[in-house]
């Protein structure tokens, strides 16, 4: 009940919980008084990485030696993104902060395969592509995330990618059932 | 993605917000394909005041409540359609005061920016933080449904907390009743009946005066109150708990004022939480006092 929300918006990540350099900053350069009051705050779970973001994220951007990392222009929030906090940072974040994370998939201009790829990075065991992808950048353990939100406000017009009930509903991969699927009752 | 790891939980899109035009149909359209496979489905809100309208902005969390009402029905409603007897639940994982449509003026309006910049950094009023105590308290009385709430967002952008970069970070006023019912609401929520009279408000109608959440942990007997008071006047209420012992240790309480936005850092710490007004012990029923509009976090322990 307790949770909150960090999205590639603004300031919430870069200068907001990241900022190597700050006086406060971690080895991993994440805030240390921003972490303090996170924890004051009470927080338990966060969201991430959006919001109307997700929707334009490639994740794969966003993982690997940071060095090799391109920025991306996010039209979103019309905004650069550097690509430097990815998943690999934000789920450790959250490991060592006690925080519970809930991640978002882009389901507006991606599907099914890479909301699949990214489940397999973060809670696949050794052997696969992307489980694989995972430890080759560092991090042997699955991180066993347990949530998942299905895109961000796809129903809004303002959402890129934006979809209509029908095939926001049919996207949703194998195992459709059948008349219940294709002529909701309504 | 329930193949790749059957232990996930899943969160279907709900409605951008209860004003879409496809709300309701919407949800039912979704459910309707993915009933079986999705866990939860995401609900996200924000409220400010408009036009100088105090108690339609205190009256939120009944607005809150109506929009949680609604996407519980349209979901039971797939559910009974299928015979189904599992529960969809609620992801409301955006909620908070954003001043959407008065200060900001739309993501297609803002230049391509780069350096991470200044975005939807709303700041906070007394007022405001009123009105998120009284947004838990809705989400706090419907736990039976809301599996989980995300404040939006954590830091600068609409967030409880900001920073300045190479600088300080402080506690915005939405901060402390997040802060304190996260302290204090621990096991498991409660049925709190209350009899209130109600405000008449411009855009929601008339809504409850009073409206009050509780929880208790069956571990330790913690027992937590929740109260706001969206009336401009001083309110006693009893709290009547027959035939279980109860009692309230003290508590906390968010003041509104009429201040408008803490626009500087020095002005928003300048806002604290202040003592509750003084409990009244009695024989199966305490007397709380409130002051006007505020929201009050009790504390104190009960016999299970």
């Amino acid at each position: 009940m307790f949770g909150s929300f960090v999205e590639h918006l603004g300031r919430c990540v870069y200068t907001g919980v990241y900022e190597p350099g700050h006086a406060t900053a971690d080895e991993h350069g994440f805030r240390g008084d921003v972490a303090e009051l996170t924890k004051e705050l009470g927080v338990t779970l966060v969201r991430y990485p959006g919001g109307n973001f997700v929707s334009n994220y490639v994740w794969e951007d966003g993982v690997g030696p940071v060095e090799d990392r391109k920025p991306f222009l996010d039209l979103a929030w019309r905004t650069v993104e550097p690509n430097v906090v990815g998943t690999d940072e934000f789920l450790q974040y959250c490991e060592r902060e006690g925080l519970e994370p809930m991640m978002a998939v882009n389901l507006g201009t991606r599907g099914v395969a890479e909301a699949v790829a990214l489940l397999e990075y973060c809670n696949g065991e050794a052997g696969t592509k992307w489980a694989d992808m995972r430890i080759a950048n560092g991090r042997e353990e699955p991180y066993g995330v347990k949530l998942w939100c299905l895109g961000n406000e796809m129903d809004g017009p303002w959402q890129i990618g934006h979809k209509d009930a029908h095939e926001y509903g049919k996207a949703r991969g194998r195992g459709r059932q059948g008349d219940e699927g294709d002529r909701p009752q309504h | 993605m329930k193949a790749t790891d059957p232990s996930i939980e899943l969160v279907a899109c709900g409605s951008s917000s209860m004003q879409m035009d496809t709300f309701g149909l919407w949800e039912r359209t979704v459910l309707s394909y993915t009933y079986d496979i999705v866990d939860h489905i995401s609900m996200h809100a924000y409220y400010e005041e408009l036009d100088g309208d105090r108690a339609s902005f205190l009256g939120s969390g009944t607005a809150m409540e109506r929009f949680v009402e609604r996407v519980v029905a349209s979901a039971d409603a797939i559910g009974a359609q299928k015979r189904s007897d599992k529960r969809i639940t609620i992801s409301f994982d955006e909620w908070n005061v954003w001043y959407q449509q008065s200060r900001f003026g739309g993501e297609q309006n803002l230049p391509i920016q780069r350096d991470a910049p200044r975005i939807i950094e709303d700041r906070y009023s007394g007022l405001d933080a009123v009105v998120v105590g009284d947004l838990i308290v809705t989400l706090l009385r419907h736990a039976d449904r809301v599996a989980i709430g995300c404040l939006a967002q954590l830091v600068n952008v609409i967030a409880p907390i900001m920073t300045d970069p190479e600088g300080a970070a402080w506690r915005q006023t939405t901060f402390h009743p997040f802060a304190t019912a996260a302290r204090l609401a621990t096991g498991e929520a409660l049925q709190v009946k209350v009899d209130t009279d109600t405000i008449a408000t411009a855009k929601h109608g008339d809504v409850p005066a009073i409206t009050a959440a509780a929880t208790v942990d069956p571990d330790t007997g913690a027992l937590a109150l929740f109260v706001t008071n969206r009336s401009d006047q001083e309110r006693t209420v009893t709290l009547r708990h027959p035939g279980v012992t109860a009692r309230i240790d003290g508590g906390t309480a968010v003041l509104a004022d009429h201040e408008g936005a803490r626009e500087t850092q020095e002005h928003a710490e300048a806002y604290a939480p202040v003592d509750a007004l003084p409990v009244e012990q009695g024989e199966g029923t305490i007397t709380l006092r409130l002051a006007p509009e505020s929201w009050t976090a009790f504390h104190g322990a009960m016999e299970l």
